[in-house]
């Protein structure tokens, strides 16, 4: 017989405690029963995810989940109790950038900076499963990432210098 | 949500109905989250995810196409299958919702569950003549999608029962389709008008043909006297029978200051895909 499953959490002194990896390690926060994965980061310390719109539409919260880009101002945070979530945190750090990070630098992509967690988060994703995108590419993965600084163009451009530098380092390995 | 004191993670049906059929732990139902997540009220004690819930599987079977309640839009706009069923139309309609953080996130169960007027799969299943599986405890019965809407179910889904999937039939698989959502911008959630247009085309003529209206009611709608009207035609002859879809409008409750804006929208783009038809 197949064995259950189904887990459950129970809050306890209002508070339930979910477990999670977080960028690679696992992790244990303590949420409330109202927070979203957006607030319970942030309230931990990750607060390179943003609080844009906190309503889905502008993108600057997006995080990897369970593999791919999702919007954690829109996930309950008790549901991310299992969960494998990546932040911008996990990407790259000031000293080591990732090749994404140094292109949208290098495109000069970032103004505010506001949007640009966010965006790396939907580019990664995109060249990990589309090494060489076309533009039409590009814009389709982006499109949920909004920037108010920019016109798109720099950091499009910064997508397509991240994708030759990645191509570039897998072909020199 | 301030009053959530438990979230059960079920990872198979029965497991979610039991989570479900306990009134008295007040539950609610969260698949993606996308339109219900931020909607969650004070009454909700119990949050039940159906993300660990095996229904999201695309696949042909006898039946037709069987698409898993929990598949995402990415997933139903990126699979091989879907792209080979009707023209693709069903990858098209599931490009067309908001933005693809949100494509990654929200489900066709959810889109259909919950009535809302710009939802974009609830008129092109209708116009695909598209069945749903729903379950509650000791129950799975599959019927019309319309069944959801017109009271027939007598159920709400993600309270009392679960939409597990959505069955396009067999004979779906090679109609001509399109599906148009109106819209101020393309990533305009919100659109004036959403059409789901199918018909089936034999030896130049329009056998039959079934349109579906989003976006002016809560619940999609058929338009039956502009099926009827182009059935029989030719699509050049049947081009000039658009117009008959405003007769299908004038029965709903559209605003006196759009509704001729609209008839005129909706018989331009059915005239379209009747053009495209040749």
């Amino acid at each position: 017989m197949k064995k259950n499953k189904t887990e459950s959490l129970t809050a306890e002194k209002g508070l339930f405690t979910i477990a999670l990896t977080l960028n690679g390690r696992p992790a244990e926060f303590r949420v409330k029963p109202n927070e979203f994965l957006l607030d319970a980061l942030r309230a931990h310390g990750w607060k390179g995810t943003k609080k844009g719109c906190d309503t889905g539409d502008c993108g600057s919260c997006a995080v990897m989940f369970n593999g791919k880009p999702e919007l954690a101002c829109m996930i309950p945070a008790v549901t991310a109790h299992g969960s494998v979530v990546g932040t911008i945190e996990g990407v790259g750090t000031v000293d080591r950038p990732h090749p994404i990070q140094e292109a949208f630098v290098e495109a000069g992509g970032v103004q505010c900076g506001f949007c640009i967690p966010g965006m790396v988060i939907s580019a990664k994703h995109l060249l990990e499963n589309v090494p060489d995108p076309s533009e039409a590419e590009i814009k389709k993965a982006l499109d949920g990432n909004l920037c108010r600084c920019t016109g798109y163009v720099k950091q499009i451009e910064a997508v397509k210098i991240a994708s030759k530098k990645l191509r570039t380092r897998r072909a020199s390995k | 949500m301030n009053n959530l004191r438990k979230c059960v993670f079920p990872d198979n049906l029965n497991a979610a109905l039991t989570a479900l059929g306990d009134r008295k732990s007040l539950p609610f139902a969260l698949a993606g989250g996308t339109l219900s997540g931020k909607n969650i009220g004070p009454e909700t004690v119990t949050l039940v995810d159906l993300k660990r819930l095996p229904l999201a599987a695309i696949k042909t079977t006898a039946a037709g196409l069987s698409i898993g309640a929990l598949a995402t839009f990415d997933e139903i706009e990126n699979s091989r299958v879907v792209k080979g069923w009707a023209g693709g139309v069903l990858c098209a309609a599931a490009a067309k919702c908001s933005s693809q953080l949100v494509r990654n996130m929200a489900t066709i169960g959810g889109n259909i569950a919950r009535p809302n007027a710009f939802n974009v799969f609830p008129p092109l299943l209708l116009a695909l003549d598209a069945k749903v599986t729903v379950a509650w405890k000791g129950v799975a019965k599959t019927f019309p999608l319309a069944g959801l809407y017109d009271g027939t179910l007598k159920k709400i889904p993600g309270r009392d029962c679960l939409i597990t999937g959505i069955i396009l039939p067999a004979a779906s698989k090679g109609l001509k389709c399109a599906f148009e959502k109106f819209a101020r911008t393309e990533s305009s959630w919100e659109s004036y008008i959403t059409l789901a247009m199918c018909a089936e085309v034999k030896k130049g003529v329009i056998k039959s043909a079934r349109i579906g209206i989003g976006a002016l009611s809560a619940v999609p709608v058929l338009a039956p006297k502009a099926a009827a009207a182009l059935t029989g035609e030719t699509p050049g002859e049947a081009a000039g029978k658009a117009a008959a879809l405003a007769g299908d409008l004038a029965g709903m409750r559209i605003s006196p200051k759009s509704v001729e804006f609209k008839k005129e929208v909706a018989a331009a783009l059915l005239r379209r895909f009747v053009v495209s038809l040749a």
